[in-house]
């Protein structure tokens, strides 16, 4: 950093890696202090406007998100994450034709997956559309019946159009994700940040693949990966995440590695890792 | 009667004509050349600018844009070398490597200058915290005249952030 600012005296990366930097740690409301300085030097870099309104929704002022994050899709219509994240901060405030208008043109885009189904329901159920909030999330949940978030919307959505039966039903099956959840925000820190067992990780990533978020799922296993590649669950996870979201080989790649190690196994265990 | 006719008229006007009509060709041929040089040198403008409207879209990171930018570039003037390496540093950005490696594969093909396709190779293995495994060869990496170095001092510092996290990783 020194030999850039050496280099470039006016440049504003300096500031916008010691926020991010900042961000990393948590500490948002200082990060944000460091990126209006950066800002000041360069107002178009689209990852520091990006960063502005995370860190905005983050210290709980969505008005100021925003604002940055519509800049960002001004000049970069299609960044899913910034639509994602408007949407999300439109909704937050009760703007949820707004929301739903950001979010329409991707809805077609997204499979099941994404958790966009579950924003665009959370949307739908703000404007009280509730049959189109139970249409638009019916095919996520059927494909990852564990969602918490899904189970929740859904059993909403049913008791305000009066089918208690599905209310029931759906409610059941959050009342059981609610108990893992609960048990991923505690291993959450303790397994990504302080443990770093291979295998502790690709637990947790199934757990929030299967209850939390598809992508967020996803992340956690690959990175459970990169350290070691033997574990034959987190496999099955990936390839049956790529095989619903069309990576046909991707998900071959996985599919295979999984029936290797588990060969190898002996189909002993799973879950876990065949070298540690 | 033809005899009489003044000796000056019929030759002189005979290589008038003729004269003349040399010098037609003469000019048409300077005009096709004047035209053809400026039509090159209007294209190479244009072609410049187009890149250029195209780097400073990657310099924002406006990285979505650049690809949509590189296609109509791609529509305009037809597949280039540079238009493909401007591709894979816009996929590079976006962390797409695979679409960035097929990228320099095509730029490669396309005639791009094969040490700018290397110098991008090297920005996508530094992004990964890989090539900088000594100060020489940070060093050389950041004073590469090859792109502009606010990219090659990002890819140094999304790499060593991202080495020094493995690091911590590893360690606890």
């Amino acid at each position: 950093m020194k030999l850039w600012s050496a280099q470039e005296p006016d440049t504003f990366w300096i500031d916008y890696y010691a926020g991010l930097i900042s961000s990393k740690t948590g500490d948002e409301a200082g990060a944000l202090a460091i990126y209006e300085k950066a800002y000041a030097i360069e107002p178009q870099f689209i990852p520091l406007l990006m960063e502005i309104g995370k860190n905005y929704w983050f210290v709980q002022a969505p008005e100021k998100a925003i604002e940055y994050l519509k800049r960002v899709i001004e000049v970069e219509p299609d960044y899913d994450e910034a639509n994602s994240a408007l949407s999300q901060s439109l909704a937050s405030i009760g703007r949820f034709e707004e929301a739903e208008a950001v979010m329409r043109p991707f809805i077609d885009l997204a499979d099941v997956c994404s958790d966009r189904a579950r924003q665009h329901g959370m949307v739908l159920i703000g404007l009280k559309r509730y049959q189109e909030a139970i249409n638009a999330m019916t095919p996520s949940v059927r494909a990852w019946p564990q969602d918490l978030e899904l189970n929740r919307q859904l059993s909403e959505c049913y008791q305000l159009i009066g089918d208690d039966k599905q209310a029931d039903l759906y409610s059941k099956a959050a009342e059981k994700g609610a108990v893992i959840v609960e048990s991923i925000s505690i291993r959450r820190n303790r397994d990504l940040k302080e443990s770093k067992q291979a295998t502790a990780i690709a637990e947790l990533g199934h757990d929030i693949m299967y209850f939390v978020s598809r992508v967020e799922g996803r992340d956690i296993l690959e990175n459970a990966l990169a350290i070691n590649d033997r574990i034959p669950q987190a496999h099955r996870d990936l390839a049956t995440y790529y095989l619903l979201t069309g990576l046909q080989e991707r998900a071959s790649f996985h599919q295979l590695k999984a029936l290797e190690l588990e060969n190898e196994n002996g189909n002993s265990s799973v879950l876990r890792a065949t070298d540690e | 009667m033809r005899n009489s006719l003044p000796d000056s008229l019929a030759p002189r006007g005979f290589r008038f004509t003729e004269m003349n009509s040399r010098a037609r060709i003469r000019t048409g041929v300077l005009l096709a050349i004047l035209i053809g040089l400026a039509i090159y040198a209007w294209r190479q403008d244009s072609w410049g600018r187009d890149l250029g409207k195209i780097e400073n879209w990657l310099a924002m990171r406006a990285d979505r844009r650049a690809l949509k930018e590189t296609l109509a570039l791609e529509q305009k003037w037809g597949r280039t070398g540079d238009g493909h390496v401007l591709a894979a540093r816009a996929m590079r950005h976006l962390e797409r490597d695979d679409s960035c490696r097929e990228e320099l594969n095509r730029a490669a093909v396309r005639g791009a200058s094969p040490a700018v396709i290397a110098h991008e190779s090297r920005l996508l293995a530094a992004q990964h915290g890989q090539a900088l495994s000594s100060p020489y060869e940070l060093d050389e990496i950041l004073a590469s005249p090859l792109a502009p170095f606010s990219e090659n001092a990002d890819a140094v510092m999304i790499g060593l952030i991202r080495e020094k996290e493995e690091v911590r990783s590893n360690s606890s």
